[in-house]
């Protein structure tokens, strides 16, 4: 406890950039003796950690000039992005493709073995963009709490929650900017609770300080989602190709599009994905 | 190294086919010297290109002209196998073209994933970018 009062210090005086990660945990409860008092239920609360960033830039989490940056990117329209992406960007990625597929190649044909290192080379220099230094995260966890966090109130509780635990007031969030990373419903949440309280008096009532942030992780299961709700077929059968065949193929039991569990779909994708560049080479 | 345009020859009645990996025993025999990186990577160039772009997938559709120097010369055109689905005169492959996106898709997904495990944050902003355009 103590410690985290002197990292809610730290982040008062801006000495450290952090970000705030929360996400549900559910767990059943199954009483011996049922009653009209003890019943089964799914108990809902929340689990949140504070994490440490590192190599932030002076004045990123400023909110003054991150409004000033808001305010400029307020031109961008799509033209700008699309012409980015099919000029600068297309050759990234055509970069990325051609060194995934020599990674595939070489990592599963013995007798181009010896390559590998050479096309694990294009991702560590020629196409790396920003790589992070390998380091060992600083990060703080907190009382788990039985706030229920499907809700915009709930969102507004647990952060009340965490400054608390912080040691934080209203008065110190003045000139602060907090990235808040979670799941789809968390931002989705926040974004709410913001719009609700905007017309509140200070800006910590108002959650200006907040910043929501979908996690990494989230981001990759909706794009899995994404990928079986598009190239799964309603039927299967010869002469058809797609990932319900492929599955079939495979023997793969686990697999269902409907509730696509992360890492066994993960493995069934990359698993078709690097058969379908091997089998490229016919 | 496989020359351009030369391919494994088919199974004889009664044979059975080859499964890939002997195919790719065949493809690349057991000198290593004979496989130079950069006749791999003009490979590797000429596949992406063929199999895991937007365009290709437009190329697959027979909405666009198919470049000869990613495809090589036209072979016999396709035909479609249920001629009811499909407009009169429609000369391109379904099956391919959704064959295409479905790769373009699972190399996003794949590069994504790695280039977290890589710690670059710069190529997941990269792919995020794209996939934002195309809705993923």
């Amino acid at each position: 406890m103590r410690s985290l009062q002197q990292l809610g210090e730290r982040i008062k005086s801006k000495e450290v950039s952090v970000v705030w990660i929360y996400d549900n945990i559910q767990r059943n409860y199954n009483p011996w003796d049922q009653s009209v008092a003890h019943k089964s239920e799914m108990r809902t609360g929340t689990a949140a950690t504070v994490l440490v960033m590192e190599d932030v830039p002076k004045g990123t989490f400023d909110p003054t000039q991150f409004a000033k940056r808001l305010h400029l990117h307020s031109k961008l329209c799509f033209e700008d992005l699309e012409n980015e992406i099919n000029d600068e960007h297309s050759n990234h990625i055509q970069g990325i493709g051609v060194a995934t597929l020599l990674s595939i190649w070489t990592k599963y044909i013995p007798h181009l073995e010896h390559l590998a290192p050479q096309a694990r080379h294009l991702f560590t220099n020629d196409h790396k963009k920003h790589r992070l230094q390998l380091r060992k995260s600083q990060f703080y966890p907190l009382k788990t709490s039985d706030i229920d966090e499907s809700r915009p109130a709930g969102a507004q509780d647990i952060l009340g929650d965490i400054a608390g635990q912080l040691g934080l007031k209203d008065e110190d969030f003045k000139d602060l900017l907090i990235p808040v990373a979670g799941d789809q419903v968390t931002v989705n949440n926040i974004r709410k609770l913001k719009m609700y309280t905007s017309t509140d008096r200070t800006s910590s009532s108002r959650y200006t300080w907040v910043l929501p942030w979908i996690q990494l992780w989230h981001m990759k299961w909706a794009a899995l989602r994404s990928i079986f709700h598009a190239h799964w077929s309603a039927v299967d059968g010869k002469g058809l190709c797609g990932l319900h065949t492929d599955c079939k193929t495979l023997s793969r039991k686990h697999i269902n599009p409907g509730k696509c569990d992360f890492y066994s779909h993960t493995d069934f994708i990359f698993d078709t994905f690097e058969a379908l560049c091997l089998g490229a080479l016919r | 190294m496989r020359s351009e345009g030369k391919a494994i020859p088919p199974p004889q009645e009664g044979e059975s086919a080859p499964n890939i990996i002997q195919e790719l025993d065949i493809m690349f025999p057991s000198e290593p010297s004979k496989a130079s990186f950069s006749d791999l990577a003009s490979l590797a160039e000429k596949v992406y290109l063929r199999y895991m772009t937007s365009n290709a997938h437009y190329d697959a559709l027979g909405d666009i002209p198919r470049p000869t120097d990613i495809y090589g010369r036209p072979g016999s055109p396709m035909e479609s196998v249920d001629k009811k689905v499909e407009k009169h005169g429609w000369d391109g492959d379904r099956q391919m073209a959704n064959l295409t996106l479905r790769m373009r898709d699972c190399l996003w997904y794949y590069e994504l994933c790695h280039a977290i495990v890589d710690g670059d944050i710069g190529r997941v902003m990269e792919i995020i970018k794209v996939g934002a355009m195309a809705n993923i």
